[in-house]
């Protein structure tokens, strides 16, 4: 049995404090066999990229309101099995200066990624927009996407007549549209 | 009640553009006034003159007709992207709109002939207009569980604004009854610093903020600077203030400092925006804007140089260039680049938003043409630093023509603006 090494960020994130540091520190001291489980009000999304590529797995689980428990174990790939492709190895250290936002998930998670349905509402522009456009550069041709904004998204639409894609909207009676768009 | 049945004979979602395209078109009139008579009165805003009649009457015309009508109409559209929520009230916010349009209509006409019963009653329909919309947006605020520098921004800027009502109220009050003596003078560049930087800059950087990623397609980017510029501006507020009461001069250059400080940290804001951009090109106003922002900033910092190695002469010479540069400049032409993007995009959801996926329906484009948008706007930039040269110059003639110019330019670009209503 590994030893297991637990922190606890949920005060930090209640009173807005940016718990980054306290986590990588934690991260940087943990020794190989060691699990790191993390306490949180939030599903850390921004980390699990971060921690991936220090060749840790993650699993997450919700066990009561705004508490979600992560526990990261090593594996062995670690930092060039993620990055080999294309990104460069000094990537890294770029992405862990960024100051994360702590409610701010990643555009898309890794369902939305593959998903022909993808919920908009209730998010801040630009990030609807940027969502359908990432989910847009994956769609193949003929597949349909549908969207649900709050709103008929006008600059969206402009900028599908440049992509070559059809889309048709329905308005819905609260006020939100759905859209759906075909790659032609 | 009648909210409701309203709700259910039209569709909301055009229904929630009635109270911006109110303001909006309003304060197309009001500029448009506002050139007119800037022509037959060239020499209104010669530094000479500014504090007399017609320089302050076509000043309040500008501030409160044009910048000020406009920017609450794009509050009142913005506040619930931003909020995620309705406004308050709307009815409240018409309510709003008649007090505060015939309040700066009455205040145009009455400051002209220094007709005081008129100034105080109508600054007084003035002030109950902006009272209304103060409470209105404050209270959507109030409601909001979202908390970010844009609603910061928006808060601090309303706050200002509210501060700028009632100092100028006190000095309208002190006309009639001359009870503040040497404090006159203070209390006019509270007003202006309140009403000039206080709600003018924090709405339009707190504004940009949001609407630059929007029009650049940028996530992700970091925000470090933005409470920083927020923070710079309230400083450089109050440093002046300070200065200004105590009459400790060496106050001044630092104030102008952390403006300085403020616009340069927005410059290092917005590269970090462009950073993480999807979309080369946000539009050609939006572009402009930000070269403003620029060009701004490098004004000041001049400014700001020079204040350091003679202070008295900034404040007794420049400044009011300074100011006019500016408000004229800076603010007048953030929004006008900033329409070019947004009245496509309202008239179009408006008019278009309901027919769309079932009717062909034109495309922004054809509603608004981006190349002479760039011209126009560089025109309305190079008459403006002509006629502000005109004033060193001084000689009527110079004047008169470049006065002549300013305003032609800018109706000329509002003719490209309100044609996008036609499609």
């Amino acid at each position: 049995m590994s030893n297991e090494i637990i922190l606890d960020v949920r005060n930090d994130l209640r009173e807005k404090k940016d718990p980054f540091k306290k986590i990588i520190q934690t991260v940087k001291s943990l020794k190989k066999d060691e699990v790191f489980i993390l306490h949180s009000t939030i599903k850390p999304t921004p980390l699990f990229t971060i921690m991936k590529a220090r060749g840790y797995k993650h699993h997450v689980e919700k066990i009561g309101h705004e508490h979600y428990v992560t526990r990261f174990t090593k594996t062995s790939s670690g930092f060039f099995g993620l990055f080999s492709k294309k990104e460069k190895e000094n990537k890294l250290p770029a992405t862990e200066e960024e100051p994360l936002l702590n409610e701010e998930e990643p555009l898309l998670n890794e369902e939305e990624q593959v998903a022909f349905f993808l919920d908009n509402r209730g998010l801040q522009p630009p990030q609807p927009m940027v969502r359908t456009m990432k989910r847009l550069e994956l769609l193949k041709q003929n597949e349909i996407l549908t969207i649900h904004n709050d709103r008929v998204p006008v600059f969206l639409l402009e900028e599908l007549k440049e992509q070559g894609i059809d889309y048709t909207v329905d308005n819905l009676e609260d006020g939100s549209a759905k859209v759906h768009l075909k790659k032609l | 009640m009648q909210n409701n049945i309203q709700q259910s004979l039209a569709p909301k979602s055009s229904d929630q553009f009635i109270l911006p395209f109110s303001f909006i078109i309003t304060s197309f009139f009001a500029l448009v006034i506002f050139s007119v008579s800037l022509v037959i009165s060239p020499d209104a805003f010669l530094p000479a003159k500014v504090r007399q009649g017609p320089g302050l009457s076509l000043a309040h015309l500008f501030i409160l007709g044009w910048a000020s009508m406009l920017a609450m109409g794009a509050i009142y559209q913005l506040i619930a992207v931003v909020t995620q929520q309705a406004i308050y009230s709307q009815k409240l916010g018409f309510l709003h709109f008649g007090f505060y349009s015939i309040g700066v209509i009455g205040l145009y006409i009455s400051l002209g002939n220094f007709y005081l019963p008129g100034m105080i009653t109508f600054g007084l329909c003035t002030v109950i207009g902006v009272s209304l919309f103060l409470f209105n947006v404050l209270a959507t605020i109030h409601s909001c569980k979202i908390k970010n520098s844009v609603i910061s921004a928006t808060f601090s800027s309303l706050s200002y604004l509210g501060l700028t009502v009632v100092s100028g109220l006190l000095m309208v009050l002190n006309f009639r009854f001359s009870f503040m003596g040497e404090l006159h003078s203070t209390l006019l560049i509270l007003h202006l610093w309140f009403g000039l930087l206080g709600w003018f800059l924090f709405l339009i950087i707190g504004y940009s903020f949001k609407m630059l990623p929007m029009f650049y397609l940028s996530h992700g980017y970091s925000e470090k600077y933005q409470k920083w510029i927020l923070l710079f501006l309230h400083l450089a507020i109050w440093i002046s203030i300070l200065g200004f009461s105590v009459k400790y001069s060496i106050l001044f250059p630092l104030s102008i400092g952390f403006v300085c400080g403020a616009l340069w940290l927005f410059v290092l804001q917005i590269q970090e925006i462009k950073k993480k951009r999807f979309k080369k090109n946000p539009g050609k106003g939006i572009a402009f804007f930000v070269f403003l922002v620029y060009f701004t900033a490098s004004v000041c910092s001049v400014a700001f140089l020079i204040s350091l190695i003679n202070a008295p002469f900034v404040f007794s010479q420049l400044l009011s260039s300074l100011l006019f540069f500016y408000m004229f400049g800076f603010v007048s032409l953030s929004i006008l680049a900033y329409l070019s993007k947004i009245i496509p995009f309202l008239w179009w959801t408006f008019r278009y938003g309901n027919q769309v996926g079932r009717e062909e329906t034109p495309s922004l484009a054809t509603m608004i043409d981006e190349a002479v948008i760039q011209r126009k706007l560089w025109l309305i930039f190079f008459s403006l630093l002509l006629f502000i040269g005109g004033f060193f110059i001084g000689t009527p003639n110079v004047s008169f023509a470049t006065s002549i110019l300013f305003s032609f330019s800018i109706i000329f670009y509002l003719v490209s603006i309100i044609k996008a209503f036609t499609v």
